[in-house]
């Protein structure tokens, strides 16, 4: 099929009489792509290929607003490697990559896993609830979590209280603890949302293959750890850069909670808050650009690991992966 | 309708390989031309080439007077029917297949009444307004032919239309394709691998194998006079059996030797075998040819097992030099597994080859004088 | 089989509540008046049926909303943007990955290499350059400078590659090819019908993220009268920081429409989620 309506001139054709010289229609059927494409390439260019160029140029300029710069050479990159606020931001968000991260997708995963068990009934109906969250865009679940956090009136501190009887009903969510609170809230809106991707992973593993290793007797962690883990390897992977790429930007839900402020402490500092509050409230969106390219940076370090360690796990066929992101 | 015609085809894809080579061929207006060979022989792409969804690397097509090469497949004037039948799925039976005249601007009053009577033409009486989900495999190549027929076209072609079906239903489309055609006259190609089909449909055979043309006859004369080793082992079932041996003329008369077996050949082919006395030859006998025989005549075979299959039975033995032979008996024959049986040739059913996959046929009974030469004359001379 | 399923149970049900409770507690906390909000977790305690005071649930919350802030004026850009970025997304991201999948042209291996390098482009190196380049273009505080970046997303154009791969047989276009089909009108009657599901789930999700976006709209948009939902209910708080019972009318009406839309469905909705992890 890879030929079909190869346009006349083949490269192995160039000798004598083409025979299929062009005719109108094969004109048209080559410029039909394009016109196809023209849309989606032209809003490429404008918005993804021209302000990636000007991340370029903008990292190298200090500015003041989107209207006026002047070139600063490398010391904007310089400046956010120096740069003390940038350091706290980057714990703070490689804190909340972890946790998130290894919280949420080993419970995606049971969750999966439990519902798709043979024999439960409301599968549907179970699944649905534990979706519902990722629904509710962010501001929303900022404005929910904001009055539910609160010091001694929020729902949290008074339930936990209530079982708790050593618990601090002025259990500082949304001052010292910000992180555990965003990695919390960042739980009840995504995990139903992995448990989604992995319940479609879970459709992958052979059955056969467990019925087999059950009549040879394996055990429960002996067929999860050599049928299942293999056959949900490739999404779950895939489902682990997802959630790191997406932890490393957290950005919005912080911002919200934390009313614009950045928390005691610079607690609640993340790269992206970073490179908006420089960007944006500052106004230098030169040393925005340059804290954008470390993000990128480190996303595209992030990618490269994730690609070389599925790559092994396919020779190891373990799983190395997921468990990476599993087993913590 | 018109006449087809393929000069000096060639087709070479991007990446160098050489999927047709040099193919030339006339098809008559109103015959049914299939083109027979085993996956990737090249049958598909000439077809694909001449309607127009492959790019032709150099050569000409012609549909009646016309050379086509460069007109786009809507503006050739042929009907095709695919193996997956390429129904659309959103539509419904009649829409499907008013789709062509739909393509072209026909009315909708008018392209509905027709797409009912071509629809009822083929059955589909009852099933208009169903999706091609609904329908099983058979109803699904109708609406496939009622597609290519609505437009009446100057040919059809067909990409092995019956592959997807199960045997039983395989054998009563073939009919009613046969059918179809004698009904409306249409020139027609059709691709396929199997040659029961081809034997059962094609008014014309063109055997394929690696892009090339092997013979082109009608279907007894690729049958019974095979051009070369390969069209002799693909046609036919159970496939031929091949001996490896030479040619002895004396007094006794014409013999095939074969590991110290002498196999008595008819006297007759002694002229033509006379020049290739002394090289390496290959006897061709067809399993129904396998005639057992009391006397020291004839070369013995060893049987490892029987496979009934009614009245008659494959015995699967080994001949000469190990050879695997397959004899196909009367199944009232009284043989058990490990016995040595005696068997001589029938004539009609035996041919001396060349050596090698592609060896030009020497002899055989069916036509003596053939040069054995692929192309169309000798094919049209043969009958 | 039993115990099993019993544990299972236990298990989930709760998780089931303790992810459903926060949705819960905000529906009630839009129907309680500013005196009951903090003083009674749930429902305000009293003497009515099982010892609810039902009596003073009330509708203020959603009247003040209405009648105080622009949340109708909110609501209607929000739905605008919403419905017309999910239309013209659809339609550029189906049309380019059309092509891509199923169309043969010089340059389509580059295309598709650059679809998969702007997939891999974090959203937030782009935020200050795209703030310059709408400035340029004097796309600030304007609907399009929302509009016009989103909708070419790469996403888009690789999901319906692949959706154009596994659902549309190159054999049903080269039938469309010979039943005499213009190339546009194969793709316009034949393509787009099959890849109803995707174009379905990728409305969803591109509306649904529109709906929910709330920093593109807070960078490019200043005059408030254009503020959809997102950022306008972001602001109740600096405005009505005390009145949390607005607050959470507000929430509880920008949810549930979209919300309850898409839990019907979800069907869709999930399989264009999942259809683009499980073959990447």
């Amino acid at each position: 099929m890879s030929s079909l309506a190869a346009p006349a001139t083949l490269p192995g054709s160039s000798s004598p009489a083409p025979a299929s010289t062009s005719a109108s229609a094969d004109r048209s059927r080559s410029v039909f792509p394009w016109l196809l494409l023209a849309p989606f390439l032209l809003l490429v260019l404008v918005f993804t290929i021209v302000p990636l160029f000007g991340a370029t140029v903008l990292s190298t300029q200090q500015t003041f607003g989107p209207g006026t710069s002047r070139f600063v050479g490398l010391s904007n990159f310089r400046g956010v490697l120096s740069d003390p606020l940038f350091w706290t931001a980057f714990k703070n968000t490689f804190v909340f990559t972890l946790g998130s991260v290894c919280v949420q997708l080993p419970l995606a995963l049971c969750f999966a896993m439990l519902l798709n068990q043979p024999g439960i009934r409301g599968k549907t109906f179970f699944r649905l609830i534990l979706f519902s969250p990722v629904l509710v865009g962010v501001v929303y679940v900022a404005m929910i979590f904001f009055v539910l956090f609160q010091k001694r009136t929020g729902l949290i501190n008074q339930l936990l209280a209530g079982i708790l009887p050593s618990w601090d009903v002025g259990f500082a969510w949304l001052d010292q603890y910000i992180m555990l609170a965003l990695i919390l809230a960042t739980l009840w809106q995504y995990m139903g949302f992995n448990m989604v991707y992995f319940l479609a992973a879970l459709q992958n593993v052979p059955k056969e293959l467990n019925e087999a290793a059950k009549m040879d007797g394996a055990n429960w962690w002996k067929r999860f750890r050599h049928v299942t883990l293999p056959a949900i390897t490739p999404v779950g992977s895939f489902v682990v850069l997802l959630s790191i790429i997406g932890s490393f930007q957290v950005f919005e839900l912080p911002f919200l909670l934390l009313q614009g402020s950045t928390g005691v402490d610079n607690k609640g500092l993340t790269i992206v808050g970073y490179l908006y509050q420089t960007g944006f409230q500052s106004g230098d969106l030169g040393y925005a650009s340059a804290i954008g390219w470390t993000i990128a940076i480190v996303l595209a370090v992030c990618a490269g690991l994730q690609r070389l360690l599925s790559a092994g796990s396919e020779v190891s066929r373990g799983g190395k992966v997921a468990r990476g992101g599993g087993a913590k | 309708m018109a006449s087809i015609r393929f000069k000096n085809i060639i087709k070479r894809y991007e990446n160098g390989a050489l999927a047709v080579d040099d193919v030339s061929f006339d098809v008559a207006d109103g015959a049914f031309c299939v083109l027979l060979g085993p996956s990737g022989c090249g049958k598909s792409t000439l077809l694909r080439m001449l309607a127009g969804l492959e790019a032709i690397t150099r050569g000409d097509v012609f549909v009646g007077d016309a050379r086509v090469n460069d007109r786009s497949p809507k503006d050739r004037d042929i009907a095709m029917v695919f193996q997956n039948y390429a129904l659309y799925p959103h539509l419904s039976v009649l829409d499907n297949i008013a789709f062509p005249l739909e393509a072209r601007g026909v009315g909708r009053k008018e392209r509905r009444d027709r797409a009912a009577k071509v629809g009822s033409s083929v059955q589909l009486d009852g099933l208009l307004e169903r999706k091609p989900a609904e329908l099983s495999g058979g109803q699904r190549q109708r609406v496939a032919l009622a597609r290519a027929i609505i437009r009446e076209p100057k040919a059809f072609l067909f990409d092995e239309p019956l592959s997807n079906l199960d045997a039983k239903m395989r054998q009563s489309m073939r009919a009613e394709l046969r059918m179809l055609h004698r009904r409306l006259g249409v020139t027609s190609i059709y691709v396929t691998h199997d040659q029961e089909e081809a034997m059962a449909l094609a008014d014309q055979i063109v055997v394929m194998s690696a892009g090339e043309v092997r013979q082109i006859g009608a279907p007894m004369d690729v049958y019974n006079a095979p051009a070369d080793r390969f069209v002799a082992g693909f046609v036919g079932v159970p496939a031929m059996n091949f001996l490896e041996g030479r040619v002895a003329i004396d007094a006794s008369g014409v013999n095939f030797v074969c590991e110290g077996n002498l196999l008595p050949l008819p006297r007759n082919w002694g002229e033509a075998l006379r020049s290739h006395i002394g090289t390496p030859l290959t006897l061709a006998v067809r399993p129904t040819a396998m005639r057992l025989t009391q006397s020291g005549v004839g070369m013995s075979l060893r049987v490892r097992g029987a496979e009934l299959l009614g009245d008659q039975m494959d015995l699967h033995t080994l001949g000469p030099g190990n050879t695997p032979v397959v004899a196909r008996v009367s199944s009232r024959v009284d043989v058990r597994e490990g016995d040595t049986i005696r068997v001589s040739c029938d004539p009609i059913g035996t041919h001396i080859f060349q050596q090698g996959p592609f060896g030009l046929r020497v002899c055989g009974n069916w036509s003596e004088t053939s040069n054995a030469e692929p192309s169309v004359a000798s094919a049209f001379a043969a009958t | 089989m039993k115990p099993r399923a019993i544990a299972t149970y236990c298990i989930v049900v709760p998780a089931c509540i303790v992810i459903a409770l926060p949705l819960v507690w905000l529906l009630i906390a839009s129907l309680k008046s500013s005196e009951d909000f903090f003083t009674s977790p749930f429902l305000p305690r009293g003497d009515g049926f099982l010892g609810i005071a039902w009596d003073r649930l009330t509708l203020d919350n959603f009247r003040n909303l209405l009648s105080k802030t622009g949340f109708a004026r909110s609501l209607l850009a929000s739905s605008l943007l919403a419905s017309v970025t999910a239309t013209l997304a659809t339609l550029i991201c189906a049309a380019a990955g059309y092509a891509l999948a199923r169309l043969h042209f010089r340059g389509k291996r580059g295309v598709t290499w650059l679809v998969l390098a702007c997939l891999i482009i974090p959203g937030p190196l782009l935020l200050s350059p795209g703030f310059q380049v709408l400035y340029h273009l004097s796309l600030l505080d304007t609907f399009m400078g929302l509009i016009l970046p989103a909708i070419g997303p790469a996403f888009g154009v690789y999901l319906f590659r692949q959706a154009t791969v596994s659902s549309v047989p190159p054999e049903l276009l080269e039938a469309a090819r010979m039943d005499g089909c213009s190339e546009f009108r194969i793709f316009w009657r034949v393509a787009l019908p099959l890849l109803q599901p995707m174009i379905a789930a990728f409305m969803l999700i591109t509306f649904l993220s529109v709906w929910n976006n709330f920093i593109n709209p807070q960078v490019v948009l200043q005059s408030a009268e254009k503020f959809p939902l997102a950022v306008m209910i972001a602001q109740l708080k600096d405005v009505y920081s005390q009145d949390y019972g607005l607050m959470m009318a507000g929430t509880m009406l920008s949810i549930l429409p979209v919300a309850g839309l898409f839990m019907l469905l979800q069907r869709d909705f999930v399989a264009g989620l999942t259809s683009g992890a499980v073959k990447g």
